[in-house]
């Protein structure tokens, strides 16, 4: 015998989706920050890099010249 | 439960080279500690003796040169600063722990990791120098002097959620999978069960996480030092330039003498002190593991 079926009203959890939003922006913020600071990085600093700027001393008060004798400090 | 093997049971040879050495160089590490303790305290001494401890709190303001040593607008913008991008930096640290578990496909949760990863490598003084080049001339339009308390939140905030997402992703990875298993049973919902769940369990590693990201805000020198203007004040507003802690001692120790070389030592010990309340909440909150095997 068939039982008579009792069709309820599916209720939306909208906590749930209102926190699946949350923790999504969150993420894409984060990585959407450290991307523009690479991009900012890279973006003007690129032009710059060349292999005379790794291996020149700093002349001028770092104004001119490379970076040599700093990078092996730090190395 | 798990079986521990008795401390004193090492038969071999190797194995007790390799305890005593251990034991050895966890010795010199803690005296090392000691020392520095014990160095800051002798340092801060004098100041402490010729000034008094009650100066520093209520003078006039921090000039040295006049001989007048107000630590509090100092002490009030570190905390401020700190409290700031905490503010801002532990709900999102731990959304992305949850988001590396729960929320995302497993090869974007996998990028997301290494990126918090090589975020948490970069150096202060990178955060600082985009601070300074790009924040600070944003916020100079909005309301200038754009060196200020929010371009300080905002870099220190910066820094800090990769540590703090990354240790809440390691504590949430140590939820059990029974617990999940039987939530799924019982058809919990994904935000009913990190709620009711999965939070609860990870409190305490959650907690140790933004404690830890607190501990490296406070110590942060080069960020505080490029993006927030060092004038010694009291904040007014989000938009006035500030002077931290840190970024005092990193600025004067250059040229201090006689008791304002001191001075800087006692404000060295503030931040000590400071660190050491931050670590005692870490332990008290830190419970043993409520699960067995």
């Amino acid at each position: 015998m068939r039982q008579s079926v009792k069709h309820r009203r599916r209720k939306i959890a909208y906590t749930d989706i209102l926190m699946s939003f949350l923790v999504w922006a969150a993420a894409i913020a984060v990585t959407a920050v450290f991307i523009w600071l690479l991009m900012d990085l890279f973006w003007h600093g690129t032009g710059k890099l060349s292999w005379e700027f790794l291996t020149t001393e700093p002349q001028d008060a770092g104004r001119e010249g490379g970076i040599a004798s700093i990078l092996v400090s730090t190395m | 439960m798990t079986y521990y093997a008795k401390k004193t049971s090492f038969p071999q040879k190797i194995d007790r080279l390799l305890v005593w050495s251990l034991r050895g160089i966890a010795a010199i590490v803690g005296t090392i500690v000691l020392f520095i303790m014990v160095f800051l305290v002798l340092e801060s001494s004098s100041a402490l003796e010729n000034i008094g401890l009650l100066h520093f709190f209520s003078d006039a303001s921090w000039n040295p040169g006049q001989g007048l040593y107000n630590l509090t607008p100092m002490v009030m913008s570190t905390v401020l600063v700190v409290t700031g991008a905490i503010i801002l930096a532990a709900p999102i640290g731990i959304l992305s722990a949850l988001f590396c578990h729960y929320y995302a496909p497993r090869p974007i949760a996998n990028f997301y990791r290494r990126l918090l990863e090589l975020m948490a490598g970069i150096p202060g003084v990178v955060y600082g120098f985009w601070g300074l080049v790009v924040v600070v001339p944003s916020i100079n339009r909005l309301q200038p002097p754009g060196a200020s308390l929010l371009a300080g939140i905002l870099m220190l905030a910066l820094l800090i959620v990769p540590t703090t997402a990354l240790t809440a992703d390691a504590s949430l990875a140590g939820v059990p999978e029974e617990y999940l298993q039987g939530a799924a049973s019982l058809g919990l919902s994904r935000w009913g069960t990190i709620r009711e769940i999965v939070l609860p369990v990870a409190r305490s590693g959650l907690f140790t996480s933004i404690i830890l990201g607190t501990g490296r805000a406070i110590g942060e020198t080069m960020i505080v030092l490029m993006v927030c203007g060092n004038v010694v004040q009291f904040p007014n507003s989000l938009f006035d330039s500030i002077r931290t802690l840190p970024a005092n001692i990193a600025l004067e120790m250059d040229f201090a003498l006689g008791d304002h070389r001191s001075a800087l030592f006692v404000s060295g010990l503030l931040l000590m002190v400071g660190s050491l309340i931050l670590v005692l909440l870490a332990e008290a909150i830190a419970q043993k593991e409520i699960y067995f095997d």
